[in-house]
């Protein structure tokens, strides 16, 4: 006996066929889809366009991993030692008493245009001066705005002063330096320059009556029980301020971090990472009833055709190919559509004025990646497949009978 | 003289509808029922008499309650039990023989809409994997719609569509062709030459013909052996007889 035809061939051009001859209805249906799929992936692009960019901003910005001691105190340098041992420390620099950072520089080529500046001490991996060269004993990284401010340039010698004494019997210790770069404007908002650690310690020792005017270099020698009277330390990831903060201030210690603008904004980042699920879930979950309800009312709509083919000798598997494969190609076309429109939409968001607001960089505020597109038409034919397999069981239930009858 | 072997024959087969609450239900009891290829059948009766569910019935559409004997016997001398397929619930089998065996004509004809009249035409065809195109010209031929293969359905008139499912009816060269009230939606002029087509294309394709008509007087005319399905009221409901032995037997 021969078998009941499910032969592909015929039931895809059946299929298909009837697609073409209501191309009207199809393309309603593919647009109807289109125009709740694309809005989701536009969301998607923006959270992942938002939330990323604004962790980037923070974890770009060193300031917001920097703890810093409020008041001058004393440290040894087991302390700072155990300090940077900590695994979630990045960096680890002594400061001096504040009222010895302070310096006079001296433009040669402009002679008589002096400006005061802060001395901030600096290491290897100094998380504020990322891709700068490096610091050394007669080079030094000046700030944005004293650069601005003295006109200079990498490479111009400066003459460092500093002074002790008052006005009667002042004393002046000078150190030539030359510019080996100019740190971003995040690293110091102020007049600064970040100088070596021993070339700080002369100018401190100097400062507090130590050492001679004569002093160079060669009298900063390694010291154990040298004391310090702060330091600046880096956290390794944004997290970390928050437990370092709490640490250094349960052991007694006053510091200055961003620990609570840091928790605020990992709270909101959680915060919209959460909301944006719940649209995104919602908003899935109605894309994918429409489509399953658009599906359904299809095969409604063709119960008299689709009993038809069952009384000619369709088998009841074919049947539910039928809405099956028309529900793919829909839902395929859908899916695509709305990633054309999304990836467009995209492309004027992030041309919009708002988008260099959140970076520093010029930064997309919508990034649709591959993988999302791929995730849309993932979920599309996943859901278009559910929907057309309940769709074609009711199909298949179509009885033959029904074919003989008229509507 | 050859006695010929009747294609479907029926013997106590009974459809019954059971209404729910056990109140009056009907039933259709055939006692015998022979169809011989060649032949060609009225089945009339006034609604509800169970013309329906007698054609329902031949064309393996709605399961028998109870079947005696329910068989078809092709041209090539196979012999299809179909009260065992319908005990067994055999689903493919039954599709397979429709398919294979019976060709249907329906009021407003039947087709698809989504499907040109030749492709409409070759469609009993093309489930039964045997694409035969000058069987499909030839019938259009014979029943003068040739020039109308490559139009589609929706710019038909009613007649010329009841054409296109005749034509599709017989492509695949059917055992039985069913035909469920082919006029009821055309012109009265034009009901004629619809019921003169049916029957001289299924004597030349040397098929059974069983017609459903509202209109004895017209079936007759047109040389069909008019069957009245007659309905007795009882007190569990109406139920309707048949009994129509193959005609060499008849008395």
């Amino acid at each position: 006996m021969t078998k009941p035809s499910g032969s592909w061939p015929l039931i895809i051009d059946l299929s298909l066929r009837d697609l073409v001859h209501e191309k009207t209805l199809a393309l309603c249906s593919v647009i109807g889809l289109a125009a709740v799929l694309a809005p989701l992936i536009i969301l998607f692009g923006l959270k992942h366009g938002i939330i990323e960019g604004l962790r980037a901003d923070l974890i770009d910005n060193p300031r917001s991993r920097m703890v810093v001691n409020a008041a001058n105190r004393n440290f040894d340098e087991a302390f700072l030692a155990r300090l940077a041992a900590r695994p979630d420390i990045a960096f680890v620099i002594p400061r001096i008493r504040s009222l010895n950072t302070e310096a006079r520089f001296e433009n040669p080529a402009r002679p008589g245009s002096v400006l005061r500046a802060e001395l901030l001490a600096t290491g290897p991996g100094d998380p504020l001066l990322v891709n700068q060269p490096p610091v050394t004993e007669d080079r030094v990284i000046v700030s944005a705005s004293f650069a601005a401010r003295l006109n200079l340039a990498p490479g111009m010698v400066l003459n460092l002063r500093a002074l002790r004494g008052d006005a009667s019997a002042r004393e002046v210790l000078s150190f030539p330096v030359t510019v080996a770069g100019i740190a971003p404007a995040s690293a110091f908002g102020r007049d600064g320059v970040f100088v070596d650690l021993r070339l700080l310690l002369l100018v401190d020792r100097f400062t507090d009556g130590a050492l001679p005017a004569q002093a160079t270099l060669r009298d900063i020698t390694p010291d154990p029980a040298r004391i310090y009277a702060g330091f600046r330390a880096h956290t390794r990831r944004l997290e970390d301020v928050i437990r370092v903060d709490h640490d250094l201030r349960r052991d007694g210690i006053e510091v200055e971090t961003q620990s609570e603008q840091v928790e605020s904004l990992l709270g909101l980042d959680r915060s919209l990472s959460l909301l944006f699920a719940l649209i995104a879930g919602l908003g899935g979950l109605g894309y994918l009833i429409s489509l399953g309800v658009g599906l359904f009312a299809n095969i409604e709509r063709k119960r008299r055709d689709l009993s038809l083919l069952r009384l000619i000798g369709l088998s009841r598997r074919a049947l539910v190919a039928f809405p099956l494969l028309q529900s793919l190609v829909i839902g395929l076309s859908g899916a695509l559509l709305a990633s054309a429109v999304a990836i467009a939409v995209a492309g004027f968001v992030n041309r919009l004025p708002l988008a260099s607001a959140t970076g520093a960089a010029a930064r997309s505020v919508c990034v649709i990646e591959e993988i999302h597109i791929l995730l849309a038409l993932a979920v599309t034919l996943f859901g278009a497949a559910l929907s057309a397999i309940f769709a074609g069981v009711r199909a298949g239930r179509i009885l033959p009978a029904e074919g003989l009858r008229d509507a | 003289m050859h006695q010929p072997q009747p294609t479907l024959l029926l013997r106590d087969v009974m459809v019954s509808h059971a209404v729910a609450g056990g109140g009056s239900g009907f039933e259709l009891l055939i006692e015998h029922l022979a169809l011989c290829r060649g032949e060609a059948v009225a089945l009339v009766g006034p609604s509800g008499s169970g013309k329906s569910t007698l054609l329902d019935l031949l064309a393996l559409a709605r399961q028998p309650t109870k079947a005696g004997q329910f068989r078809l016997l092709t041209r090539s001398a196979e012999e299809i039990d179909l009260a065992a397929l319908w005990l067994n619930r055999a689903d493919d089998e039954l599709t397979a023989t429709r398919a294979a065996h019976f060709g249907y004509v329906l009021q407003q004809g039947g087709l698809l809409p989504f499907l040109s009249v030749r492709r409409n035409i070759a469609l009993s065809q093309a489930v039964l994997g045997r694409p035969d195109p000058a069987h499909v010209e030839a019938l259009a031929e014979r029943l003068d719609i040739a020039e109308l293969l490559d139009r589609m359905p929706g710019t038909l008139s009613v007649g010329q569509r009841q054409r296109v499912a005749i034509a599709r009816a017989l492509a695949h060269r059917p055992e039985i062709l069913l035909a469920d009230e082919p006029t009821a939606s055309v012109h009265p002029a034009l009901a004629d030459l619809v019921l003169s087509l049916l029957i001289e294309q299924a004597r030349e394709q040397d098929t059974a013909l069983l017609l459903a008509t509202h209109d004895p007087d017209r079936a007759a005319r047109q040389g069909f052996e008019i069957l009245p399905l007659v309905t007795e009221i009882g007190r569990g409901g109406g139920r309707s007889r048949l009994n129509r032995p193959a005609q060499a037997d008849a008395p």
